[in-house]
């Protein structure tokens, strides 16, 4: 896969929310590659190369949806790597998980989130959502030079 | 020439006489003065000179009551020295306390007769003086050691007096005995170190060597054991006094067995506590990582079901009849209320868990907030909404919302087929509480079942169209009874329902 493609990172762990996030965001014409990562570990990687690694290997993504319940490193750990890194923490980082805990949110807001969203059960709400934010985030890099 | 003999005889005779008895008064140990009619003095004796430490040209020839500062001019010794001579009287044991102003505070006793000049055949006063001071204060002290007598004898505290020097106990109380076991024989004259009782615990001549350095030892729990074997706690004290210039150790010894099965049992419940307060932060934090996963968890396979029915739906549309987006729909729909059941409860367990935050809230804010939010969504149906002044409510904000939000939905479900829907709001300021009320014009309810209300999973109606999770008012109740209030409703069926909870006013924010 070529890697320079790559403009939504997905950081899902349950298979079916990603397949329904692929299907959201295709339903709403967003049809920008899409990398999946399955858990924080997956998502470090992809974006440093290795979990331990301070050097931003990949160049893209446009996005990175980011689920918090994570197996192995959890996704409050992966926002944190991220929005600390000098170059990285330019990357929109969307926090889209089933957790309303007041903590995740705050503890989210305060590691530098973009935006956080509760994914609802209603699927059409889900696209709704998804779409939206995943529009925004899009159209905003877009415009910055 | 006799005539002048017998004369000089006489006067020999009489000046004999003067001196013999200037001599006897001069030798008196006790101050003495004789006044004349007038009560000038005639003359003092040395013992006066001495006791009162005046020289005879400040006394001879002037009123008793001016001699030494006026130290003698005492209304009643007025009184007494002016009747001796006019009324032929006298006084005994006549008590006079004074600072006198040579020699300070002193108590002195007077005693005044007539008596009769002999040389020129006038009428004196010899008035006798004696300084009672130190008796007196004999007399305060034997009271005081009549005092301590008794409070040794009936002291709730054993007591035990050792001579300084050699440590030989000298007395025992009452109390002591009664309390060890021992008779008074078994301490008096033994050495505070041989006797048995004290023998292993402070036995060591060292302690008792460092109370006479120190004068002072305290032991604050020294466990004893009575003649009959009884195991009890003490606590001892020892000083030392100074008595009749010999050093006497008194050591009290007070009974805290009882304060100390206390401190043991009451340790005992602490510590239960303790462990229990440690067991109930597991269960809390276990509880907040099951509600975490519930949240997250349990709803994600109810994505999966509602979202992909709906994919279902929309992406092969054409070849689904009406019974089968029936089906889906139903699909769709438990999903949604598994959901819904899913927040509802952790609604619930986040009320009961949350501490309260207490701010200052303007109750209609809120009321009307919600309002709004509801007037958007059930645009097609006419519900008057009567929002009263509520007054200002120190509460937690987002459970107040949660109580107001769940009462305003309860009242506009349960008015759903009223044509028009009255739903008012307000409040009554008590003596110490706020009593807020809604009240609708909807179903009401059967009063026999108004117990059931607040409890999880108890629904009251049967018509689908009704139908909640049956947590909500549990929440509510949680809320109110969590900020101290009480909750309750009156209804009829058909006739509306009427929710009533209060809140302690003015509780913790400060201005």
């Amino acid at each position: 896969m070529n890697k320079k493609e790559v403009e939504i990172l997905l950081v899902e762990d349950n298979a079916s929310d990603e397949e329904l996030a692929t299907i959201a965001l295709k339903k709403h014409n967003i049809t920008n590659k899409i990398q999946i990562a399955r858990d924080g570990v997956e998502a470090l990687e992809y974006l440093f190369g290795s979990v331990d690694s301070e050097t931003l290997k990949c160049v893209g993504p446009l996005v990175v949806l980011l689920d918090l319940k994570l197996p192995r490193i959890d996704g409050l750990e992966v926002l944190k790597r991220i929005k600390s890194h000098p170059e990285a923490k330019k990357i929109p980082v969307i926090v889209l998980t089933s957790s309303s805990e007041e903590k995740d949110i705050v503890e989210s807001y305060r590691l530098g989130v973009n935006s956080y969203i509760r994914k609802p059960v209603d699927f059409n709400q889900f696209t709704e959502a998804v779409n939206q934010i995943g529009l925004y985030w899009l159209l905003l890099n877009k415009q910055s030079p | 020439m006799q005539n002048v003999t017998d004369l000089e005889q006489i006067e020999r005779t009489v000046q004999n006489a003067r001196e013999y008895a200037e001599s006897i008064v001069d030798t008196i140990r006790e101050p003495l003065m004789v006044l004349d009619a007038d009560l000038k003095v005639i003359s003092a004796n040395r013992a006066f000179y001495q006791v009162f430490k005046m020289k005879p040209e400040e006394t001879v020839g002037k009123l008793i009551y001016d001699i030494g500062n006026q130290q003698w001019n005492n209304p009643k010794l007025r009184v007494l020295l002016e009747e001796i001579l006019p009324m032929n009287t006298s006084f005994d044991d006549f008590e006079i306390e004074h600072n006198f102003s040579h020699i300070g505070e002193r108590i002195m006793l007077l005693n005044a007769r007539r008596i009769y000049g002999v040389a020129n055949k006038t009428e004196m006063i010899l008035l006798a003086i004696e300084d009672i001071t130190e008796r007196k204060h004999a007399e305060v002290l034997s009271a005081s050691e009549i005092k301590y007598r008794r409070l040794f004898e009936s002291s709730k505290d054993g007591i035990l007096l050792l001579d300084f020097d050699t440590g030989r106990i000298t007395d025992v109380n009452p109390f002591l005995i009664n309390l060890l076991g021992y008779s008074k024989v078994d301490f008096l004259f033994k050495y505070f170190w041989d006797i048995s009782i004290f023998k292993n615990v402070m036995a060591s001549r060292d302690n008792f060597l460092e109370l006479q350095t120190k004068e002072y030892i305290r032991f604050e729990d020294l466990p004893l054991q009575t003649k009959d074997g009884k195991k009890i706690d003490v606590e001892l004290i020892s000083n030392v006094y100074d008595v009749d210039n010999r050093k006497t150790i008194q050591c009290n010894i007070h009974d805290i067995t009882e304060r100390k099965q206390m401190e043991h049992k009451l340790n005992e419940a602490y510590q239960k506590i303790k462990t229990r307060t440690k067991e109930l932060e597991m269960i809390n934090e276990n509880l907040d990582s099951f509600a975490y996963s519930v949240s997250h968890d349990l709803r994600a396979p109810l994505r999966a079901i509602s979202g992909f029915a709906q994919v279902l739906i929309d992406t092969h549309g054409d070849k689904v009849n009406e019974e089968m987006r029936h089906y889906l729909d139903r699909i769709n729909e438990g999903a949604q209320k598994m959901g819904q059941l899913i927040d509802d409860l952790l609604g619930f367990s986040r009320a009961t868990r949350s501490e309260i935050k207490y701010e200052k809230i303007n109750g209609e804010n809120i009321v009307n907030d919600l309002i709004k939010a509801y007037r958007d969504v059930e645009q097609d149906r006419d519900i008057e909404f009567i929002v009263n002044p509520l007054g200002e409510i120190e509460a937690d904000k987002e459970m107040l919302k949660i109580v107001f939000s769940n009462l305003l939905q309860n009242a506009i479900k349960f008015t759903i087929d009223r044509k028009k829907a009255r739903i008012e709001i307000r409040s009554e300021q008590k003596e110490d509480h706020i009593q807020f009320y809604v009240k609708d014009n909807g179903i009401g309810f059967d009063m026999k079942y108004k117990d059931k209300l607040f409890e999880a999973f108890q629904r009251l109606q049967t018509d689908e169209r009704f139908t909640g999770t049956g947590i909500g008012l549990t929440t509510v109740e949680r809320i109110v009874s969590k900020h101290g209030g009480n909750i309750w409703a009156k209804g009829e069926v058909d006739k509306g329902a009427e929710f009533c909870f209060t809140l302690p006013s003015k509780v913790h924010v400060e201005d």
